[in-house]
């Protein structure tokens, strides 16, 4: 995928250099530093160049050839339930939390589009993973929207209450993604 | 998928409570977030048209009241094209919410659902006591009362827009293509 995505425009007259270049244990490198870039950058430059490259290695590799990347999903969203769970919520304006669910949206997005791991084995074997997980998180903010609509508002800053509707918003599209690409033929809970 | 449609009606709640106060940037973003999430459901249900099963009733509902209210709830016309997008998904979709028999026999359907004859069923139900001929003819009198003469309206105006470009000289193809 790395050939024929990430480095699209190199054409090199012998196809062997390519495969020198990019070879498995550069890919894996590559796979394995991407979510730790994550964690450590939260600049929105940065960011966004990172996210950039996640989003096309993950289009067509996630999850069975990106597993860091499903792990760190995966044990972010345990974490934010753990917080939840223990009645300290983190901020979820800041923007650690806001950034982790941007990239998430961006890589289920073009998932839901693609479809392209949509069988009812792949759901069960990473999807539920996700919506285990995910799904705690959606829950609290729909059960306590009210009240934290209403903080966010008490605040009186427009730009702090986009975000919060921009976040929400992402939710409901992870969450739709998520059964978008879990579900096979129909669902029947 | 309950849980999804109760957080649209909370949304429509949420918009009618802070209309009524006069909130205008709180109103205009949950416009923005509940044509979002009724995209987002129009897409499942366009990619998987026998999900609803227990929700189908709901969905109706929730179109019924979008398209019903329109501008006078809805601050921007965007809910009413999100609820006019989901309408159209669900009429398209008729083969399966038809008939049993016909649903069986249609040639549209695919191979592969026409296991799911008691799904179907169930669907068909919901289909056939929440689309009505009332509720069919309260669309069209929404449609033809309210949303079209909208339309027309800015049809209209881009119309004199474009009149007053050309009455200034200015008929460059890029000043009438900004409008």
């Amino acid at each position: 995928m790395l050939n024929s995505k990430v480095l699209p425009n190199l054409v090199f007259a012998d196809n062997q250099c390519i495969l020198a270049f990019i070879n498995n244990d550069i890919k894996t490198q590559i796979r394995k530093v991407l979510p730790e870039f994550l964690t450590q950058f939260q600049d929105k430059v940065y960011r966004g160049q990172i996210d950039g490259i996640i989003r096309q290695i993950a289009r067509v590799d996630f999850p069975e050839g990106f597993q860091t990347l499903l792990d760190y999903f995966v044990a972010n969203l345990k974490a934010f339930n753990d917080l939840l769970n223990a009645n300290n919520p983190p901020d979820f304006l800041g923007d650690i939390v806001f950034n982790f669910f941007k990239t998430l949206t961006l890589v289920f997005k073009d998932q839901m589009k693609d479809r392209r791991h949509s069988s009812k084995q792949n759901f069960y074997n990473f999807y539920a993973k996700i919506l285990a997980e995910f799904s705690n998180v959606w829950t609290v903010f729909n059960t306590n929207f009210s009240a934290m609509l209403g903080n966010v508002i008490n605040l009186k800053n427009s730009d702090q209450l986009e975000r919060f509707m921009k976040l929400i918003r992402m939710l409901d599209k992870i969450m739709l993604a998520i059964l978008c690409c879990g579900f096979d033929e129909i669902h029947t809970e | 998928m309950k849980n999804i449609f109760q957080k649209a009606a909370n949304y429509i709640e949420f918009i009618t409570k802070f209309k009524n106060e006069g909130a205008k940037e709180v109103t205009l973003l949950l416009n923005k977030n509940l044509t979002k999430l009724i995209m987002l459901i129009t897409h499942l249900q366009g990619m998987f048209p026998l999900l609803f099963i227990n929700s189908l009733a709901d969905y109706l509902q929730l179109i019924k009241i979008i398209i019903n209210q329109n501008l006078d709830l809805f601050s921007s016309d965007i809910v009413v094209k999100a609820g006019l997008w989901a309408l159209n998904k669900v009429l398209n979709a008729y083969t399966f919410y038809t008939e049993p028999a016909m649903f069986q026999s249609a040639p549209q359907t695919p191979q592969k659902y026409k296991n799911y004859g008691t799904e179907q069923q169930l669907l068909h139900q919901q289909y056939k006591a929440n689309l009505t001929e009332d509720t069919i003819e309260g669309f069209l009198n929404v449609f033809i009362l309210k949303i079209l003469p909208t339309s027309k309206e800015k049809i209209y105006k881009s119309d004199t827009s474009i009149e007053n470009l050309v009455e200034s000289g200015r008929t460059s193809i890029c000043y009438i293509t900004s409008i």
